[in-house]
């Protein structure tokens, strides 16, 4: 019988997943943080490691190196979880000897059991087979039956069943960090509050509640940010994470429909006359898989505008021939225009002059320098929100 | 300060402590490097192609800048450095050009007052860190290139 080590700190996912590897006849155990994974590590000698890299007391990248740095386990195969959105973490895991890295999100409990499949037959732990990815398996395919349905659908009844109570402690959580009045007490509720999202996340992938798995995981990654350079909390980060926690509570609300379990397509216009920050947009929306159409010209914009709908605007303010302002208040005149969220990206000096946004029709404003994950964040709430709005 | 790196350890208090400082001893120097590099990485997701494209984009933009600028503190045209060192602050503050960004505010801040009173000088170490900025990523891009032959 193969033999399967869990590291993973959220008991629920943990035990989701040794439940799973079980049933499927492997020897699963769990350990709930990386000390603990390694100890059980040289007792239990696994033939695969499923590891989250989110963990308390050492971070999953120190395992990984830990786990390399011991001949016996230089080779062992290490499956690590990550998030989708915390992309320097997920190269320094493979740097470190990850065998395999997957986003949490596109890997509910039936797709784990592929891949722990694929890696147990193709893997080092049977060097007589090639480790490509993607090789016949010589055990039965899995059987994506009415039980797995079944399983992920009373995963996700149990989950959104909890899920007001999950605002409550969400909301709570937001008020101390926003409350705080001391760096070390902001510190401290950051990373409350990131606990409790990471929490969510993780609960939200294996439930196969796809808008908010990644909602969560973008503010988890954000999160993250502010907790380990406090010098990007400001005014701007602080309304970032007020709006996604209010936010999670409208997807509590709209998303959790079978139907909507995906990020839907969306068409958004990035308007800015400066390469630089045109492409600094792009590659922030990329991350969440938005794709984006990008003009330096206020008047081509506002031509682009009137022959095509957009999801999202973003503008840059201060442009030569029409300001963001007045390109807002132009396509606010526009049919096709009049609800579309617009998100005016403005240097730090400017911030005052939200009254100018709102009052030529805004919703919303981002600060240069802006951080990435906070304008993915952003993107993110506007583009599901338009999309999961119950029709009026 | 500096935390340490997020986890989510249950025993422990997450909030780090600040050390006491010692009585009288100096703050000691802390060196502030011309790039963020984790901002650049950051952006770029570690594709070295992509953070190739951003580095060639912004060298290319600020060098017409820097162009714009100098005629404009030359012509003591205010409106048009401010102008200009606005949108250069833009883009150099979103990829963390930390030494350069204060020099160019301070350049938008003479512009929209209307009086240049110091722009020449603050132009001068402007267009000097550029260039330290230059060689400091021509070594982060391709450490085998001598950083002075680099975007020079």
């Amino acid at each position: 019988m193969k033999k399967i080590l869990i590291i993973e700190d959220d008991q629920i996912v943990s035990n989701v997943y040794r439940n799973k590897l079980t049933v499927e006849g492997y020897q699963a155990e769990v350990a709930l943080d990386g000390e603990t994974g390694l100890k059980m590590m040289r007792t239990f000698q696994p033939d695969v490691i499923v590891l989250d890299l989110m963990l308390p007391k050492m971070s999953g990248v120190e395992v990984i190196k830990q786990i390399r740095s011991e001949a016996d386990f230089s080779k062992l195969p290490i499956i690590v979880f990550s998030n989708t959105y915390l992309t320097n973490l997920i190269q320094d895991a493979w740097k470190a000897g990850a065998t395999k890295c997957v986003s949490k999100i596109n890997c509910p409990p039936k797709e784990l059991l592929e891949l722990v499949r694929r890696t147990v037959v193709g893997g080092v732990v049977s060097p007589a087979l090639p480790k490509t990815e993607g090789v016949p398996v010589t055990k039965p395919a899995p059987v994506v039956s009415e039980a797995d349905a079944e399983f992920q659908a009373e995963l996700r009844k149990t989950l959104i069943a909890s899920l007001p109570a999950t605002l409550v402690a969400l909301r709570a959580g937001l008020q101390s960090f926003i409350k705080s009045d001391t760096e070390v007490a902001q510190l401290k509720h950051i990373h409350e509050l990131y606990r409790r999202v990471h929490a969510v996340n993780g609960n939200a992938s294996i439930a196969g509640l796809v808008p908010i798995a990644h909602l969560a995981a973008a503010l988890e990654a954000l999160l993250k940010e502010l907790y380990e350079n406090p010098k990007n909390i400001n005014s701007s980060t602080l309304r970032t994470v007020a709006a996604t926690v209010d936010f999670l509570g409208f997807l509590f609300e709209h998303g959790t429909r079978p139907d909507k379990q995906e990020i839907p397509p969306a068409s958004i216009l990035v308007v800015d006359d400066e390469a630089v920050s045109r492409r600094a947009i792009i590659y922030a929306l990329e991350k969440a898989q938005l794709q984006s159409v990008s003009v330096e010209d206020p008047n081509a914009a506002f031509k682009l505008l009137t022959e095509n709908n957009f999801d999202l605007v973003f503008l840059d303010v201060d442009m030569p021939g029409m300001t963001g302002y007045e390109l807002c208040t132009k396509l606010r005149n526009l049919p096709l225009h009049k609800k579309t969220p617009v998100v005016f990206i403005t240097i730090l000096s400017d911030f005052d002059s939200r009254t100018s946004s709102m009052m030529a029709g805004g919703n919303d404003f981002i600060v240069k320098p802006f951080l990435f994950i906070e304008l993915t964040v952003k993107a993110l709430i506007h583009v599901l929100r338009g999309k999961l709005q119950p029709a009026k | 300060m500096k935390p340490p790196p997020i986890n989510n350890d249950e025993t422990t208090s997450a909030a780090p402590t600040a050390p006491s400082p010692k009585a009288g001893a100096p703050a000691p120097a802390v060196e502030v490097l011309p790039v963020e590099m984790d901002r650049l990485n950051d952006l770029t997701d570690g594709n070295a192609d992509s953070l190739r494209e951003l580095v060639d984009l912004f060298f290319k933009q600020t060098t017409q800048q820097l162009a714009q600028l100098e005629a404009a503190v030359r012509a003591n045209k205010a409106e048009e450095v401010r102008r200009v060192a606005h949108s250069c602050v833009g883009a150099s503050a979103t990829l963390g050009m930390t030494r350069f960004v204060p020099l160019l505010r301070e350049l938008e801040k003479q512009g929209a007052s209307g009086t240049l009173t110091t722009a020449a000088q603050v132009y001068e170490e402007a267009a000097r860190e550029f260039k330290l900025i230059q060689n400091f990523l021509a070594a982060q891009l391709n450490p085998a290139t001598p950083p002075d032959a680099a975007h020079s």
